[in-house]
C-alpha cells in the first residue's frame, strides 16, 4: 500500500494538497540528501536520516545506521519530531497510510536573532556611581576614620589593635620616615604630637632632651632664649632616616658670616667657612694663678704666655731622647706613659700624680731615711706626717742636725739647740718642712707660699694647680679618632719647654687634613658642627618665660 | 581603511585661543621646575618646605578648579567662557598638575594614605590623557570603520548571512552543517576582554573550521563542484568581517566611553584622600 505523505508549509496552516506526495515502494528514505525520497533540508537532519515504512498497524520510522532505533506509529494522532519537523499519522485513506509532515514552531528567526545581537552591542552600563561612591567611602573609612578612631579612643585600642597594622596612623598617616634615634616610639604618634593641630610643643621635647642647653646666654643675648623657640624650628623630623640635627653650616652662617649685623656688641669674628675664614684658634689659658681666673690668647702671639697653672713642668726635660732618671736607670719616657685617654678616648684623663709621677717622684725628703716619704696631699696632712717621722726618731734617739734651724733663725739670735725631744722633733720637722715643700719633694713641681715671718714654720700652703680639662672648651676634639696621627704629628711636646702656646696645634695642623664644608679634593668635609655644638649644656633651657639665673 | 585625519571639531580644543591655555600651563610647570631646581631647603625636599607648601596650595587649587569642570560642564546655557576653553584649560593644567604635584612630594612615595592621593591623582590624569588620545583618534577610526553604515545595517547584514550560511550548508553533509552551526551560532556578538588585545578574533576559531572543511575536504577530497561550496565560504567570509566592523565599533565606542567613568570614579577616590591629606597633615602637625 502506498504512502500518502502531506505538508503544511509553515506551523498553524492548513495542508497544502498540491505538496501531496504518494510513495508506493514500501520504503521511504527521509533526509537532507538529494538522493532522498523525501528531501527535508532541516539542519537537524542527517544527510541520510531516516527510513519509513509500514506497519501492521501504522508506520515505522528506523534511523538510518541505527536498526535497533525505531519508532511505531500506530494510533491515529501518534506523532513524533525529527529535527524541527513533526510527523503525525493521520486517518489512513482508501489507499493507505497517510503522514502529516509539519514544521514546529519555534527556532530563532531573523527578528530575535538582530534583536540579540543589537542587545549584545550596547555598551555596558558601568555603574560609575555606585564604584565612585565605594571608593570614596574605601579611602574615608581606611585611610581616615580608623586611623582616627585609633588616636580618638583609647578606651577602644584593643578593638583597633586587631585592625592591621598598615591602618594605624603611625603608618598610614605618617608624612616620611622618621629618624633613626625617634623610630624606637615613633609608633605613638601622641609621644611628641600631644595636641591635635597644635604643633610639636619643645616641652614633648625637652621630656627627654632635659639637659638641652641655650646657644648663647639669653640674658646677654635678649632674643635669642631658646625657651621661646619650638625645637622643631630648627630640629625637623620625618625627613628621612637621618639625625634631625642641622649639619648645614649654613644655618650658622646666616649669623656668623655677619654676627655684628644682627648683635651689634658681639666681639665673636666673622666666620662663614672652616677652611676660608676661620680665626686662629685662642686656648683658654689661667691668666690668674691666684683666682684661676681664665682669658683667651690667640695662637701665635708671642710667648711666654701669662700661664699661671701653678705647675712647674716641661714636656721636653720629661720627653728628652736620651731619656730620663728613673728608679730603674735611665727610661726614655711616651706620651701614654702619662696621658691616658678616658673610657671614650675622645679626651684624655688627668694626669693622676700618683699614677703617672710617683715611680719617679717618690717624696723623699731625708737623706738618712730613704725609706720614708711624703704623702701627695695636703700641706698639713705632709706637716703632721713630718712630725710623726721626726718625732718617732728623736725618741728613739737619733740625733739631727741643729744646724738646719739656723735657715729659721731670727736675725742676731743664735741658733738654740734642741734640748727636749718634742723640741727637737719639730725643729726638725719644719726644717725638713722647708727644704722639701719649697725645693726638693713639692716645691720641684708646685707654686709653694712660706708661712707668714712668726708664724708657724709648718703652716707652708701650696695654691691649687689650674690645668684645664680642655684648652679648647668651645670644640669638640675625638682623640679617639685621630689615633692613626702620632701625638707629636699635632703637640710639639718634645722640644715644648713652655705652655699651651707651644703645645696646642694650631688651625694649619687641622686644616693639613680639613677643608670646609664643601670639602677641598682629598681633604675631609668639615661644617662648623663638625666641631662646635649648637646647644651649650651648662645654659639649660628652661620653662617657657626665660631661664632662671 | 586609512587613518583619516583627526575630525574637525577636536583641533580646536586644544589650540583655543591660539593655545593660551598650552602657554599658561606650561609656563606654571616650568616656574615649579625652575624653583624647585634653585631652591635650597635646610632639608631634603618635601612637601613640608616653604616651596613644597606653595606647590602643594597651588596643586591643590588646580585639582579643586579641574574637578569643577565635571560640574561645569553640566551647566548648560548662555554666558560664561565657551566649555571649548574650560576643556581646553582642564585638559593642559591637568597635565601641569602632574609636575606640580609630583615636585610637592619631593620624590618621596611610601605606603601611606598621602602617597595613595597622589598615586590616585597620576592614575586620574592618565586616565584622562588617555581619554584625549581617544578623542583624537578613535571618532575617525569610528567613522571609517562604519563607512557610511550604522550599527543596525552591520546586524542586519550579519544575521542574513548567518541564515544564509546555515541554509546553504544543508546542501552538505553532517559535518558541514554542524560545522557551519557552530561557526555561525554565537551567543554574544560583543568583543569579550581578550578580544581588545587580540586582534584577529573572528576569523579564527570555528569559522576557520568551517572553511577549512569547505576547502579541503568539499571541494578537495570529495571534489563537489565549485559553484556549490564557494558561496558558503564566501558568505562565512563576509560574515566574519561584518562581526570584525561590528566588534570594532563596539570596541571604539567602550574607549571613547569607559575613561571618563574610570576618570570619573577616580576622580571622586582622589578628592577624598586629598582632604584626608590635608586635614591630616595639619591634624599632627
Amino acid at each position: 500500500m502506498p504512502i500518502l505523505i502531506r505538508f503544511r508549509p509553515r506551523p498553524g496552516m492548513d495542508i497544502d494538497p498540491a505538496l501531496d506526495r504518494r510513495f508506493d515502494a514500501d520504503e521511504v528514505r527521509i533526509g537532507r540528501s538529494p538522493e532522498s525520497d523525501l528531501v527535508l533540508r532541516d539542519e537537524a537532519l542527517r544527510f541520510h536520516h531516516a527510513v519509513i515504512s509500514q506497519s501492521d498497524t501504522g508506520i515505522r520510522i528506523r534511523a538510518v545506521g541505527q536498526e535497533r532505533d525505531e519508532i511505531a506509529l500506530d494510533a491515529v494522532g501518534d506523532s513524533v519530531v525529527l529535527g524541527s519537523h513533526s510527523l503525525t499519522l493521520a486517518p489512513p485513506d482508501a489507499e493507505g497510510p497517510v503522514l502529516v509532515i509539519e514544521p514546529c514552531a519555534g527556532g530563532e528567526d531573523a527578528a530575535t536573532l538582530s534583536a540579540r545581537y543589537l542587545a549584545g552591542l550596547e555598551l555596558p552600563r558601568l555603574a560609575v556611581r555606585r564604584w565612585a561612591w565605594g571608593l570614596a567611602l574605601a579611602v574615608l573609612v581606611l585611610g581616615f576614620l580608623v586611623p582616627l578612631a585609633s588616636t580618638l579612643l583609647p578606651s577602644s585600642r584593643g578593638l583597633i589593635a586587631a585592625a592591621p597594622a598598615a591602618l594605624r596612623p603611625s603608618i598610614l598617616w605618617q608624612v616620611g620616615t622618621m629618624s633613626s634615634a625617634h623610630a624606637g616610639f615613633g609608633t605613638e604618634c601622641r609621644s611628641c604630637h600631644e595636641t591635635p593641630f597644635v604643633p610639636v610643643r619643645s616641652s614633648a621635647c625637652l621630656a627627654c632632651h632635659a639637659g638641652t642647653g641655650q646657644h648663647v646666654d639669653p640674658h646677654r643675648v635678649p632674643g635669642m632664649d631658646l625657651a621661646e623657640t619650638r625645637c622643631e624650628t630648627c630640629h625637623h623630623e620625618h625627613k628621612g632616616a637621618v639625625q634631625a640635627i642641622r649639619e648645614d653650616q649654613g644655618f650658622c652662617v646666616s649669623c656668623h658670616g655677619a654676627i655684628r649685623r644682627q648683635f651689634p656688641a658681639s666681639t665673636l669674628a666673622d666666620i662663614s667657612d672652616f677652611g676660608r675664614d676661620h680665626p686662629e684658634f685662642a686656648p683658654t689659658i689661667v691668666t690668674d694663678a691666684a683666682t684661676g681666673a681664665t682669658s683667651r690668647i690667640r695662637l701665635g702671639t708671642p710667648g711666654p704666655w701669662p700661664d699661671h697653672g701653678n705647675l712647674r713642668f716641661t714636656h721636653a726635660q720629661h720627653l728628652a731622647a736620651s731619656g730620663i732618671k728613673g728608679p730603674d736607670g735611665n727610661r726614655v719616657l711616651t706620651c701614654p706613659d702619662c696621658h691616658r685617654p678616658d673610657a671614650s678616648g675622645a679626651q684624655m684623663q688627668p694626669v693622676k700624680m700618683e699614677r703617672d709621677c710617683l715611680a719617679c717622684h717618690q717624696l723623699q725628703f731625708e737623706p738618712s731615711h730613704p725609706e720614708w716619704h711624703l704623702p701627695h696631699g695636703q700641706p698639713e696632712e705632709v706637716a703632721s706626717r713630718l712630725l710623726g717621722f721626726y718625732g718617732s726618731a728623736v725618741l728613739a734617739g737619733e740625733r739631727f742636725d741643729p744646724v738646719r734651724d739656723a735657715l729659721f733663725a731670727r736675725p742676731g739670735e743664735a741658733p738654740t739647740p734642741a734640748e727636749l725631744p718634742q723640741a727637737a722633733a719639730h725643729s726638725a720637722a719644719a726644717a725638713a718642712m722647708a727644704s722639701s715643700i719649697a725645693r726638693a719633694a713639692c716645691g720641684e713641681c708646685h707654686a709653694t707660699v712660706a708661712p707668714a715671718p712668726g708664724a708657724d714654720p709648718l703652716a707652708w700652703t701650696v695654691p691649687p694647680v689650674h690645668v684645664p680639662a680642655s684648652f679648647l672648651p668651645l670644640a669638640r676634639f675625638d682623640h679617639a679618632k685621630h689615633t692613626s696621627v702620632a701625638c707629636q704629628n699635632c703637640h710639639a711636646s718634645e722640644t715644648s719647654d713652655g705652655g699651651p702656646e707651644a703645645l696646642l696645634p694650631g688651625i694649619s695642623i687641622c686644616r693639613q687634613c680639613h677643608a670646609g664644608a664643601a670639602g677641598d679634593g682629598q681633604k675631609i668635609a668639615s661644617p662648623c658642627v663638625s666641631c662646635h655644638v649648637y646647644h651649650h649644656a651648662e645654659l639649660a633651657i628652661s620653662a617657657p618665660g626665660g631661664v632662671p639665673k | 581603511m586609512s587613518e583619516a585625519p583627526p575630525i574637525e571639531i577636536h583641533t580646536p580644543v586644544l589650540a583655543y585661543g591660539r593655545g593660551r591655555w598650552a602657554w599658561r600651563a606650561a609656563l606654571v610647570a616650568l616656574a615649579s621646575v625652575l624653583l624647585y631646581l634653585f631652591d635650597r631647603p635646610d632639608e631634603p625636599p618635601n612637601g613640608g618646605t616653604a616651596l613644597g607648601y606653595t606647590l602643594g596650595v597651588v596643586g591643590l587649587g588646580l585639582v579643586c578648579w579641574l574637578a569643577w569642570f565635571g560640574i561645569r560642564k553640566r551647566q548648560f546655557g548662555p554666558g560664561g567662557r565657551p566649555l571649548e576653553a574650560w576643556l581646553s584649560a582642564h585638559i593642559y593644567l591637568g597635565l601641569a598638575l602632574l609636575v606640580v604635584a609630583t615636585l610637592h612630594t619631593g620624590f618621596h612615595w611610601h605606603g601611606n594614605i598621602h602617597t595613595l592621593g597622589f598615586g590616585l591623582m597620576v592614575l586620574v590624569i592618565a586616565s584622562g590623557g588617555f581619554g584625549l588620545l581617544a578623542y583624537l583618534r578613535y571618532p575617525a577610526l569610528a567613522a571609517a570603520n562604519l563607512d557610511g553604515a550604522d550599527r543596525r545595517k552591520l546586524v542586519a547584514g550579519i544575521v542574513a548571512l548567518d541564515l544564509d550560511c546555515r541554509e546553504r550548508s544543508l546542501s552538505f553533509d553532517d559535518r558541514a552543517v554542524a560545522l557551519v552551526r557552530a561557526a555561525t551560532e554565537m551567543p554574544r556578538l560583543a568583543p569579550r576582554w581578550g578580544d581588545f588585545i587580540r586582534r584577529d578574533p573572528v576569523l579564527g576559531g570555528p569559522t576557520e573550521a568551517a572553511i577549512a572543511y569547505l576547502r579541503g575536504t568539499l571541494l578537495g577530497e570529495a571534489a563537489l563542484p565549485p559553484d556549490a561550496v564557494l558561496p558558503l565560504v564566501l558568505a562565512l567570509t563576509q560574515r566574519a568581517t561584518l562581526i570584525e566592523r561590528a566588534r570594532r565599533d563596539f570596541r571604539y565606542r567602550l574607549l571613547l566611553t569607559a575613561w571618563r567613568s574610570v576618570h570619573l570614579v577616580l576622580s571622586i577616590g582622589l578628592l577624598v584622600a586629598l582632604i584626608s591629606h590635608v586635614v591630616i597633615v595639619f591634624y599632627y602637625r
